[in-house]
């Protein structure tokens, strides 16, 4: 009964907060002060569907001051979480696609993306949401997200799909920034505020002015890159399909390879505060680098879950997954049997093919 | 009319006993022919619209009929060569199972599992075992490799790498030769062929599925002979301690013998088999014709104690309970008939098979026994020592004949219709279904259900699975709003508490179309381009189960928690839901099959019909005392103490956590038919003494001599056979043997005790107005 009142509840709420969006779209500021008063009601039915803690979550980010969690993922499920080790509440969504992307432009604003080429804005730290974009006939998601300031952004996505905003996300250009139009998988900048993105056909883009401009990198490879990792030192990692791992000293004006043991593609990555750099991917592979990326040991996590996104909070990595946002080191003490699986036999896939 | 059958019986009882022999020489003969007969499609409510769901589809996608059999490695994992060895070897003996659909065997070595791997620029796949598979270290290093690429973990193979997995499905009829499958004979093979030839000191097999759970209740069901000779050893001293005659005890546990032995081979001759459900039948049969005899014994007896000797006696103990027995054992007939109104075939056949059984005792004990009676000349011996006995006897008459002082009759109604009220609260939380896990006719710790805990531990595949068919358009899997409204719904679903998983055609669909895009989980959608979207659907095969030949048909899998009666009810009522909002001309969700639809929908007709059931036979009951002994008052006494027997036996069933459902609704029915026989015993005896112009109390004292005795010694006799069950392997004897020993007992109680103090207060104002 009571989980029925609730969906109820949650679908008018939806529904109020999808008109009232559509109707204030003008203004994000505006939809937020809306949002803020909704939020209210929100807070006090917050209840977790069953499985939404369970559900395919494909990103998940902190905020600067690191005092606010968001994950996000199958069916415009939005995960917040306020404190280290508090517990995650479901926000409304005014979307049931599978969002994909979600990212904090500053400690308030919040953008996320994903499939019908949406686009979702939050000005209150991910407590409420509004819909930016839609765009169900452009049949492609936004995979990824960069802001260089809380005003000015990019949302990049599949078939070169590429809008970037000078105000905040309240109004969005179209931005043509590859030829073949590849899937744009992953956004990163340098400590000297170069942005390198990373795609599809072995992508690599590099702007040195904050995404005025864009240079198109010579690549080592013409696979899918799945993600771009920027390290405090100034290299810049590539990484994506097949365990293929590169990185580069010269801000992009030459690759190497990495040679790593997995064989599972590799979707995200992260450094954190000591300098060890982490990179996760399809079944459970997980890859530690205590070298600044230079080389990498195996830590793949005996749930082979796939992992989609890393966060650290308060000192501990937290991974989205297939299955929920997870602690990464929670299953890494039993990767034993299938650890050596995927690690030892990285070739064994072509006996078959 | 009685006189006159009267005449007819005991003229012609040499002819009689003739016929009476040749017709137990050829029912005898049958009798041996009866075989053990279990059935899947019995179990099953036919008439309930689940069913019809299921009945449609089960030919796409199988039933609720599946084996399951893992071979685990005691010690470490899977991949040696010697485990691989007898995987195969077990797989290819499912194979040569009778009754295996063998389309759909899956293991390892099975070409139907393949694995798929995302390569630059696109897919590669194979089979998991490869063909030229020969068990070195490489080809094993290649399955496990292979394993884990085929996302399988869990399902075909333990998640500890402990042991893998053969499933398979079973048709109940040879599509060949129409023949039905021989469910026990199959779970023997099961034991044989695949347990007992490859279990060893490295391997363990655990089997699960429909058909071993027939033949362990069959197995356990064999401990129901020494059932039969303990309760016939109990009764035998309490009928001899009561007529204090070898050759009186003797007769009427003979004639009920012959009662089951007619039962039997009646069954036998309309084409039934006896199923490990209806075991319960023959006892019954055998406990009512005890009943009955005793009366009739005692009857005969009171005869002999009054001087009367022989054939004078027996045919006056013919002539007084020709009625009463007659009544009651009609009574107990439509009892049972009243199971008819569920519609499942294994409880209208127990309904069938129980009337014609009572019905039989009419013959052996009303017919039967007196002629035999008649043959017997009792001795001056034996008048002293019933004259001995009785005497003994007396201070249990003394003490229950204050049931009839008004001081005690009415505190007495006063604490029963409290107990009423107690059984009624309590037994209003009376749950529809399975109360516990496993598989609720075996005990907890049953070999099947340590195998079941085994299995469910080991792998992450639910034993219990609802199935919901989305009936659409034909090519309704590329339409996007269907495959969206698929994907819809399963995300609902899955949010239901009691819902471990989901499996569909859609979920599978947004995962290929995840590989199609390199495998980026990002992916996983169902794509609006339709070129995408086949192109997602086209490599999940029609064997898959997922969808039918021409895409019009798609089960949606809901892998369940548990079979509890509340975790079904939550998740059918949310499926319901929404197939009430969503439901349109694209697409329609039907509701369900997997061995949950089946429950379910069992649950549902066993709770429609529960109060329709009481109700016939509360209504038969009572209009057959009304027309026994027309009054109404008689027929008060003789309905209120069975309601009460029956309010308690719902109280205890919900204290005992026993569920409603297809073994226990029929003891209701059986407790109310069976129950009756006493009350209609005592008040016609205490009837006719009141008639006579004796005081309720005097009466009372009268009939328990007479009538009490032999109630109190049914009671005690048809309570200490049925509680041998309580000791059975099989949990719903167990269940069946608490409830029935409970309402023996307590309509034996509210027969001697309650009826008369309910006289008592009834007759009393009349008497008055009299004076």
């Amino acid at each position: 009964m009571s989980l029925l009142a609730a969906a109820s509840r949650a679908c008018l709420r939806a529904t109020l907060l999808a008109v009232a969006s559509g109707m204030l779209r003008f203004s994000v500021v505006l939809v937020g002060a809306l949002g803020a008063t909704i939020a209210v009601v929100s807070t006090t039915t917050a209840a977790l569907g069953a499985d939404a803690e369970k559900a395919l979550l494909l990103s998940v980010a902190v905020s600067p001051d690191a005092g606010t969690v968001l994950a996000v993922g199958q069916h415009g499920t939005i995960l917040r979480r306020e404190s280290v080790g508090g517990a995650w509440t479901q926000i409304d969504s005014p979307t049931d696609v599978l969002l994909t992307c979600v990212e904090f432009a500053d400690d308030q604003h919040v953008l996320a993306g994903g499939h019908d080429a949406t686009l979702l804005g939050s000005t209150d730290a991910g407590r409420t949401w509004s819909l930016l974009e839609s765009d169900p006939e452009a049949e492609a998601p936004f995979l990824s997200l960069w802001f260089e300031d809380p005003m000015h952004g990019f949302a990049l996505g599949a078939y070169g799909l590429v809008l970037e905003t000078l105000d905040g996300g309240e109004t969005w250009d179209a931005r043509d920034l590859a030829e073949e139009g590849p899937h744009l998988y992953g956004v990163a900048s340098t400590p000297d505020d170069s942005v390198f993105v990373a795609g599809e056909f072995g992508t690599l883009l590099r702007s040195g002015d904050g995404g005025e401009t864009w240079t198109v990198l010579d690549s080592p490879y013409d696979g899918t890159f799945f993600g771009a990792l920027a390290l405090s030192g100034g290299a810049v990692i590539v990484f994506g399909l097949r365990g293929n791992v590169y990185r580069s000293d010269d801000a992009g004006s030459t690759w190497t390879k990495i040679e790593v043991d997995a064989s599972a593609s590799l979707l995200t990555g992260l450094e954190l505060a000591d300098g060890t750099v982490v990179l996760a991917g399809l079944a459970g592979s997980v890859l530690e680098s205590r070298d600044g990326g230079r080389s990498f040991q195996p830590k793949n996590r005996a749930d082979r879950l796939a992992l989609t996104g890393l966060v650290s909070i308060g000192g501990e990595v937290w991974a989205s997954s297939e299955h929920g946002v997870v602690p990464l080191s929670g299953s890494t003490a039993h990767a034993d049997v299938r650890a050596a699986a995927s690690a030892d036999h990285a070739d064994a896939g072509t006996d078959a093919r | 009319m009685t006189k006159a059958l009267e005449a007819l019986v005991f003229s012609k009882r040499i002819w009689i006993l003739a016929i009476f022999v040749l017709l137990t020489v050829f029912l005898g003969y049958r009798c041996s022919l009866l075989r053990i007969d279990a059935g899947f499609e019995k179990l099953l409510p036919l008439g309930h619209p689940y069913m019809k769901t299921y009945v449609e589809h089960r030919e796409a996608f199988g039933g609720a009929n599946r084996i399951l059999i893992a071979v685990r490695a005691k010690d470490g994992d899977i991949f040696t060569p010697e485990f691989f060895e007898t995987l195969k070897e077990v797989t290819d003996a499912v194979f040569f199972l009778p009754g295996i659909n063998r389309s759909t065997v899956q293991s390892l070595f099975t070409p139907n599992v393949r694995f798929i791997e995302i390569v630059e620029g696109g897919f590669t796949g194979g089979n998991v075992v490869p063909a030229d598979f020969q068990g070195t270290d490489a080809d094993l290093e290649t399955v496990r490799e292979n394993v884990l690429k085929a996302g399988i973990v869990g399902r075909l193979v333990a998640n500890d790498f402990s042991a893998a997995m053969i499933t398979a499905q079973l048709v109940e009829t040879d599509p060949t030769t129409g023949e039905k499958l021989d469910y026990i004979m199959v779970s023997k093979l099961l034991e044989k062929d695949i347990r007992e030839k490859f279990q060893s000191d490295e391997i363990d097999i655990h089997i699960l599925g429909f058909a071993k759970v027939m033949g362990d209740i069959a197995a356990g069901a064999s401990g129901v002979a020494l059932f039969f000779l303990v309760a016939l050893l109990v009764t035998a001293i309490l009928v001899y301690l009561f007529t204090v005659s070898w050759r009186l005890t003797l007769l009427p546990l003979f004639c009920s013998i012959i009662a089951v032995v007619w039962c039997l081979g009646l069954l036998q001759l309309l084409g039934y088999g006896i199923d490990p459900m209806s075991l319960l039948v023959p006892f019954l049969v055998f406990a009512i014709g005890v009943s009955h005899g005793v009366q009739m014994v005692n009857a005969f007896g009171e005869g002999v104690w009054n001087g009367v000797h022989g054939e004078d006696a027996a045919r006056a103990a013919f002539r007084s309970l020709l009625v009463p027995g007659w009544i009651a054992l009609l009574s107990d007939t439509v009892g049972f008939l009243t199971l008819l109104l569920i519609k499942i075939r294994i409880i209208q056949e127990l309904a069938i098979t129980a009337s014609l059984g009572v019905l039989v005792i009419v013959g052996t004990n009303l017919i039967l026994l007196p002629i035999l009676l008649s043959y017997i000349r009792l001795g001056e011996k034996y008048n002293r020592r019933i004259h001995r006995s009785a005497g003994q006897k007396e201070p249990v008459w003394r003490f229950l004949t204050k049931f009839t002082a008004p001081s005690v009759a009415r505190p007495t109604v006063m604490v029963a219709i409290a107990l009423g009220l107690i059984g009624l609260w309590y037994g209003r939380g009376i749950a529809i279904g399975d109360t516990q896990a496993g598989v609720p006719e075996l005990r907890p710790d049953s070999r099947y259900n340590r195998d079941t805990a085994m299995v469910t531990e080991k792998f992450s595949i639910g034993l219990d699975i609802l199935s919901v068919i989305v009936e659409t358009v034909p090519d309704g899997c590329i339409e996007y709003d269907v495959m969206d409204g698929i994907d819809d719904f399963e995300w609902q679903m899955s949010q239901v508490p009691g819902v471990q998983s989901t499996l569909s055609l859609a979920k599978v669909a947004k995962v290929v179309n995840a590989g199609w895009n390199e495998g980026h989980p990002a992916w996983r959608i169902i794509p609006r381009n339709p070129a995408t979207l086949s192109q997602a659907v086209s490599p999940v095969e029609t064997s898959s189960g997922l969808l039918n030949s021409d895409c019009s048909t798609m089960p949606v899998m809901l892998f369940l928690e548990d079979h509890r009666a509340e975790t079904i009810d939550r998740v059918v009522a949310a499926a319901e839901d929404w197939a009430v909002d969503h439901d349109s001309d694209r697409h329609t969700f039907r509701l369900a099959t997997g061995n949950v639809g089946v429950m379910a929908a069992t649950n549902q007709v066993v709770e429609q019909a529960q109060f329709q059931m009481l109700l016939y036979v509360y209504a038969a009951v009572v209009l057959l005392c009304l027309l026994t002994f027309r009054s109404v008052r008689a027929s008060f006494c003789i309905i209120l103490p069975l309601a009460l027997t029956s309010m308690l036996g719902y109280g205890l069933m919900t204290w005992l956590g026993i569920g409603l459902k297809t073994t226990t609704l029929p003891v209701a029915a059986l407790g109310v038919g069976i129950g009756v026989d006493y009350g209609i015993y005592i008040f016609s005896r205490m009837k006719a003494e009141l008639e006579a112009g004796l005081s309720i109390s005097k009466a009372y004292r009268d009939t328990l001599r007479v009538a009490g005795n032999a109630v109190l010694v049914t009671g005690l006799t048809l309570a200490i056979g049925v509680s041998t069950w309580i000791a059975s392997d099989l949990q719903f004897q167990a269940d069946m043997g608490v409830l029935l020993t409970f309402m023996f007992l307590a309509n034996m109680l509210g027969a001697i005790l309650l009826l008369p103090a309910l006289a008592t207060l009834l007759y009393r104002p009349k008497r008055r107005a009299a004076a």
